[in-house]
């Protein structure tokens, strides 16, 4: 059963790297982008354990740095590293379990945009502080609104009630 | 001592994944084949569901399109009218030119430039974020696609071929933060550089400041790049100097809407 969960989970994952390249990526209106593959790498982190939650973030941040990448290893280690951190931002412990969601997916968002920024440059891209600045106020705003889509589609798939849910501290103070 | 091990067994991961991270970022810039076979082997397996979830979502994004344009539609009309106005004026003055260069033509026996073969692509991917521009498309090195090639619409010029899969490409676009192409100012003929920048900004850059450049000037490839010349590519939206460089810092608006781009062609060179 566990076994096959990872596998529902990587194919779940897969998909949201498709959507991303091919839908998702497209629809820049108004600098709204959205990380499906970075809600959904925080989900399995959350919902698999940290461990799982790294190989496939792993694996996704390279497979979107192989199809559409300017540097291959940047995606790979951003979304490995969220599923690290997710261990840690866990025992914020809000007595409500969509607010740790929702802040977990908030801190994450922006702890990406600044180290991509920071990444770039360092390998000598101009930054430009306006741009960074809307995308701190507007892309945590949009993966906040994955959250309610992508981690009860991984849950589905976990099969698990909220009691079993996180493997850390949290578990025993819902 | 389970919790131990697991924290333990989750660092190693980590270590692993930035050592292997690492190794991957290294060899990109050292532009390594194993990455360049690894890149194109990727494309070209998720080409078939990608080509058919980008037909699936097609019509949802061409929705998108028609909400923004809506809402720039005002601004847009009026800037067309301005431009309708001094393309008529133009209009007169270019079919003189063309009656004057026809006959010089003939007199010198110079060939005009032929049409460019081109491939039609489809766009099956995009990847539009602050430090990149790419898209993919459905054609590969099987279709006569190769490394270098330009890529147009029907409005000029898109972007270049980065990438080349047996069945699928990187194009990467002209405000791609690494782009980097040699055009021609139209009216002048002046020579500069065009850069892409993170936030989509297109600049041209190299323009000496005593040069004269005005906002509204035309933009084509030159050919002395890799592309042929005389590409349309985008039109000049904003001129200004800095007292601490020798260069004007022009800004172009390209001509293609890279947010609407379905189909193209890749010029056979």
């Amino acid at each position: 059963m566990k076994s096959f969960s990872k596998i529902l989970h990587f194919f779940i994952l897969i998909i949201c790297l498709i959507l991303q390249v091919a839908f998702f990526d497209y629809l820049d209106i108004f600098l709204i982008r959205f990380d499906l593959v970075m809600v959904a790498v925080i989900a399995v982190a959350l919902f698999d354990g940290t461990m799982w939650g790294m190989i496939f973030g792993f694996v996704a941040g390279m497979a979107i740095d192989l199809m559409a990448g300017n540097i291959v290893g940047i995606s790979a280690f951003i979304y490995s590293a969220d599923a690290f951190m997710v261990r840690k931002l866990i025992t914020a412990g809000f007595k409500s379990r969509l607010l740790t969601y929702i802040f977990i997916v908030f801190i994450i968002t922006e702890i990406n945009i600044l180290t991509v920024s920071l990444i770039y440059y360092l390998f000598n891209f101009s930054i430009s502080r306006f741009g960074m600045g809307l995308d701190m106020i507007i892309g945590p705003l949009c993966n906040i609104i994955l959250v309610f889509v992508i981690f009860p589609i991984i849950r589905i798939g976990k099969g698990m009630n909220r009691e079993t849910e996180f493997e850390f501290k949290y578990k025993n103070e819902i | 001592m389970v919790i131990l091990n697991r924290r333990f067994r989750n660092f190693i991961v980590l270590v692993l994944i930035i050592f292997l991270c690492l190794v991957a970022i290294t060899a990109t810039f050292r532009q390594s084949e194993i990455i360049s076979t690894l890149k194109s082997k990727t494309i070209d397996f998720f080409k078939p569901i990608q080509e058919k979830v980008f037909s699936l979502f097609s019509p949802v994004i061409g929705f998108f399109n028609y909400i923004r344009d809506y809402i720039n539609l005002r601004d847009r009309y009026l800037e067309l009218k301005a431009e309708n106005s001094s393309l008529r004026e133009g209009y007169v003055e270019s079919a003189n030119l063309r009656v004057e260069n026809d006959a010089l033509r003939k007199l010198l026996d110079i060939k005009l430039r032929g049409g460019y073969e081109t491939i039609t692509a489809r766009v099956i991917g995009f990847s539009n974020e602050n430090w990149q521009s790419e898209v993919i498309l459905n054609v590969g090195v099987s279709d006569g696609i190769s490394q270098g090639m330009g890529v147009i619409n029907e409005d000029g010029l898109v972007g270049v071929i980065t990438r080349a899969g047996s069945s699928s490409c990187n194009v990467r676009l002209i405000n791609d933060p690494q782009s980097s192409i040699g055009v021609r100012v139209l009216s002048s003929r002046k020579l500069g550089v065009l850069k892409g920048s993170q936030g989509g900004i297109i600049s041209l850059d190299y323009i000496p400041v005593g040069e004269t450049v005005l906002k509204g000037d035309i933009i084509i490839t030159s050919e002395y790049g890799n592309l042929p010349g005389e590409i349309l590519v985008g039109r000049v939206s904003k001129v200004s100097e800095d007292e601490s460089s020798l260069y004007k810092i022009v800004e172009i608006e390209p001509f293609a809407d890279f947010r609407r781009l379905e189909y193209v062609l890749v010029l056979k060179q």
